[in-house]
């Protein structure tokens, strides 16, 4: 047999023969191969990354939210109000708040006009005939504490511990929910100021960026997002992690635009990191009793407003002041020029209420003022759907979506008075909203990844999610997503790899092919000088090699050149974006797009070959066993 | 002592009268031949062999190397039947230069074919050098072709992309040959056939007659005993035709070596030791 050496050099000059058809072949397969090549390089580039940053934020922990909503099976007295049994309820429930109320009226010596203050909620539908609850009246008390009371007897909450039992690693950490005070609301201040137009829509419509809740949060869960160092607890402040993108405009950034060097974006993260300290925001708290006087003060402002062009307008004789907008103060008495028997009517008025049950109790207000301890991720939303989302959060460390976080530790070492119970002591009940909703969520633990995941697969972000009610995501880390991407690149790799495979088989097998069959002449003179079929079919064989061997030096130039490119281009802004979702301590850490350590490459060159050795198998098999003389004849 | 003359006819009756005189004693015959042909060298020179099929001329009493017997070849071409050599006897000598000579169609590449194992026959026996090509396998053949055989073609058939060095080295790397040896050999082959200064030149930098002396070298490279030349000469003028042959004389002279020039060359023939004329597959 022709020696390895001897055969090289022939199967070299075929090459040197087709150089245009060569150039074609190698060309358009290493196009195809070359580009996977790239997405490997790439995605092994941000793997590894991912990976040096695993053990920032919390990155080395799986920690999981796991979501319940339930809202659809909780009683809702809007589909109810032409329910027979819920009518007859809500109006003998009426009748008895009537009775009840005009025998306390009596009683205290308070006027009392049922069919003014509490008109039956109750009408007969002029179409059925039918009795139904009026649509204004389904927010009457009345209404509202019978739906209420069906609802808690409906109410099953959460036993997120029975729910994880099937995950042995899993640890509940605790409930993750926004303060919620037992009485009244804990209202973002906006530029300081406490907005007195919408008070409630905060609660009603639960988190924004425009204005966020304060969740408290474990320790040793906010422990990694901690940057500074000087909080002084016993100023009174409350401590907070701050979203990166809140924190900046708290301390008076304006937000850069998007012409903005990575390099001046880096700078201002570590400008904004260095200054968190700094950066303060203030909530003010009203319980329902200084919700209502703040009310009352407004409408009273309004009132005389409209009154002083009016010179029959008498003022009310009890006059109140609405606070500072930046003081969350207490409504102040202006003016107090009531006769000693409206004093007492006033005071019977209180009696009649704590009888009855509707006493709201005395004011309390309280300015909250929290200050920055760390940063967070802007990145993330509580509930990812749509592909960029998810790739969004791939390098998300979001401690939540609207939420600033309160360090457990640090808010301990507040002193009591800044911190009263009614604000930051779980003692709220059960909401409407919670119950409407269901929305419960706690902080889960796994020491096992793999639980976690198939957790995602079934309830959460990795799979299709099924009927139940249950949505995990995951908290403070993308990294188990960045895990799970990896095996859908792999698998999406093999899909890819076996089609490009497939089609850069056909173009080899088509220029192989012809280049055997156009070079039958020489293997037949070859043949007819001493050559065995084993000896041509080694030729070939060498051939096809070189023609692999400069498709995976075309593929590896091409993938590496373009990889090369978009790391050079985009390692900065992807650093800088790293740097961001991690919110990592450490401004060196590098976030690049290159890396040749994936086995994948190797995948490729495999497939190369493959694709070649497959294309050519029947045409040498074919044209080693031909008779040389036909070829001879054919071209002689 | 036979005399010869210079005509056609008096030679053919020269060679009769040779035979019957040593009828039944071939050796003799053979003897009696030599000291003719060194009395007259010419009156052999261009004989032609026109006996019968199966008759063999006992004309030199050197070994036969190449021996054929009753061989046909028949081509079946869908449901046609074409026989293209049709009961083909005779011996080749070692040393001879023989030239198979014929219309087009006639069988002689196809006969050149078969000596050379690049076919295999329908029926008949060739046998070289004492080894019949019908009981060997494909890959024996290529070993008998490389240790054996030389090939030349009307159409040289140099790879384009070679140098020469390279081109004449070919056979040699079939054979095993190691690199030193090729290299050697391929100098002194060239510096024989006139090409030691065109070792590295591409062979679109030679002329035709080049060409086919770059060819006599690679085929000699593995010292071959027979050398099969198909219209060694059809592609080139006169000149350099004539100087082809001279160089066969030289090579057969200087190693020995048998060689078989199929042509249409009339004086191709005519410098041949022998001439073997096909028609229709059979010798005239």
């Amino acid at each position: 047999m022709i020696r390895f050496g001897d055969a090289f050099i022939l199967a070299y000059t075929k090459l040197r023969v087709h150089k245009i058809r060569t150039g074609v072949a190698v060309g358009v397969s290493g196009i195809l191969f070359g580009l996977i090549a790239v997405v490997i390089i790439i995605a092994q580039g941000v793997f590894s990354s991912v990976d040096s940053f695993s053990d920032v934020g919390l990155n080395n922990r799986t920690v999981v939210t796991i979501t319940r909503s339930g809202g659809a099976l909780a009683f809702n007295e809007y589909d109810k109000r032409d329910d027979p049994t819920f009518v007859a309820e809500v109006e003998a429930a009426h009748k008895a708040l009537v009775g009840k109320k005009t025998a306390l009226a009596k009683k205290y010596g308070i006027s009392y006009d049922p069919a003014m203050e509490d008109s039956s909620p109750v009408i007969v539908d002029p179409q059925t005939k039918r009795k139904i609850i009026k649509d204004s009246a389904l927010g009457d008390a009345v209404v509202q504490e019978l739906a209420n009371a069906k609802r808690l007897a409906e109410y099953k909450p959460f036993n997120v511990d029975e729910y994880v039992r099937k995950y042995p690693s899993a640890k509940v950490l605790q409930a993750y929910k926004p303060l919620q005070p037992s009485s009244g609301l804990l209202a973002y201040m906006k530029n300081g100021k406490e907005s007195f137009a919408s008070q409630s829509n905060n609660q009603m419509y639960g988190r924004s960026d425009d204005a966020p809740a304060l969740t408290i949060l474990d320790g040793s869960l906010s422990e990694p997002f901690i940057s500074s160092t000087s909080f002084d607890p016993t100023k009174g402040d409350i401590p907070v992690i701050i979203p990166y993108g809140a924190a900046e405009k708290l301390l008076g950034y304006k937000k850069l635009g998007g012409e903005t060097s990575t390099e001046d974006r880096l700078t201002r993260l570590q400008e904004v990191r260095s200054r968190i300290g700094e950066a303060t925001a203030t909530y003010c708290y009203r319980n329902n009793a200084s919700q209502a006087l703040l009310a009352q003060a407004l409408a009273q402002k309004e009132e005389m407003r409209l009154g002083a062009a009016n010179k029959e307008y008498v003022q009310p004789s009890l006059v109140y002041e609405v606070p500072g907008e930046a003081e969350c103060g207490a409504i102040a008495t202006v003016k107090d020029t009531r006769t000693a028997a409206q004093k007492k009517q006033a005071a019977q008025q209180v009696l009649y209420e704590k009888e009855l049950g509707t006493y709201i109790g005395e004011p309390e207000q309280h300015l909250v003022t929290v200050r920055g301890v760390g940063i967070s991720s802007d990145l993330g939303a509580s509930g990812q759907s749509s592909v960029a989302e998810m790739t969004q959060a791939l390098f998300s460390s979001s401690l939540g979506y609207g939420t600033w976080n309160i360090p457990a530790n640090l808010l301990a070492e507040v002193p009591q008075a800044a911190r009263p119970a009614s604000i930051f002591e779980d003692t709220a009940t059960i909401s409407t909203q919670t119950m409407l909703f269901g929305y419960e969520a706690f902080l889960v633990e796994f020491t096992n990844k793999d639980e976690a995941r198939t957790l995602f697969k079934s309830n959460g972000v990795f799979g299709e999610g099924d009927a139940t009610s249950i949505y995990a995501m995951p908290f403070g880390s993308g990294i188990l997503i960045a895990d799970e991407l990896r095996t859908m690149f792999t698998n999406a790799l093999m899909w890819v790899l076996l089609v490009v495979g497939g089609v850069a088989v056909i173009i080899l097998a088509s220029i192989i092919g012809r280049t055997v069959s156009e070079g039958r002449r020489e293997s037949s003179i070859f043949r007819a000088i001493g050559a065995s079929r084993v000896d041509i079919g080694s030729i070939y064989g060498i051939y096809v090699l070189l023609l692999s061997l400069r498709v995976i030096v075309f593929t590896a130039v091409l993938g590496i050149g373009i990889a090369l490119v978009v790391e050079i281009l985009y390692w900065k802004e992807a650093t800088l974006g790293a740097q961001l979702a991690y919110a990592s301590s450490d401004l060196t850490k590098e976030f690049h797009l290159f890396s040749l350590a994936s086995p994948y490459l190797l995948w490729i060159a495999g497939a190369i070959l493959v694709a070649g050795i497959l294309a050519s198998i029947i045409p040498i098999l074919l044209g080693a066993r031909r008779n040389p003389i036909k070829d001879m004849r054919s071209e002689g | 002592m036979i005399e010869g003359g210079t005509d056609l006819n008096h030679r053919r009756a020269a060679v009769r009268q040779i035979l019957k005189e040593f009828e039944g004693d071939i050796d003799a015959a053979t003897g009696a031949m030599r000291s003719y042909m060194e009395a007259h060298p010419d009156v052999l020179a261009t004989a032609t062999l026109n006996v019968a099929p199966t008759a063999v001329l006992p004309i030199s009493d050197a070994p036969v190397l190449l021996s054929v017997r009753n061989l046909v070849k028949v081509y079946k071409p869908g449901k046609q039947r074409i026989t293209v050599l049709d009961g083909v006897t005779f011996d080749i000598h070692e040393s001879e230069i023989i030239a198979i000579t014929g219309a087009s169609g006639s069988g002689k590449s196809t006969l050149m074919h078969l000596l050379g194992g690049l076919d295999k026959p329908t029926s008949g026996e060739i046998v070289v050098g004492g080894t019949s090509l019908a009981k060997l396998s494909d890959a024996k053949l290529s070993l008998f072709r490389r240790q054996t055989i030389g090939f030349v073609f009307q159409f040289f058939y140099l790879q384009p992309f070679l140098k020469l060095r390279r081109n004449l080295e070919v056979s040699g790397m079939f054979a095993r040959m190691s690199r030193k040896e090729r290299h050697q050999k391929v100098s002194e082959l060239a510096e024989k056939v006139g090409l030691g200064d065109r070792l590295e030149h591409y062979p679109k930098e030679l002329s035709g007659g080049q060409m086919q002396r770059a060819a006599i070298a690679r085929a000699l490279l593995n010292n071959p005993r027979l050398i099969l030349a198909d219209e060694p000469t059809g592609n080139l003028d006169s000149k350099n035709g004539e100087q082809i042959i001279e160089l066969f004389e030289s090579i057969r002279k200087e190693f020995g070596t048998t060689v078989v020039i199929v042509t249409h060359d009339k004086n191709i023939a005519r410098r041949a030791d022998r001439t073997i004329n096909l028609v229709d597959g059979r010798l005239a």
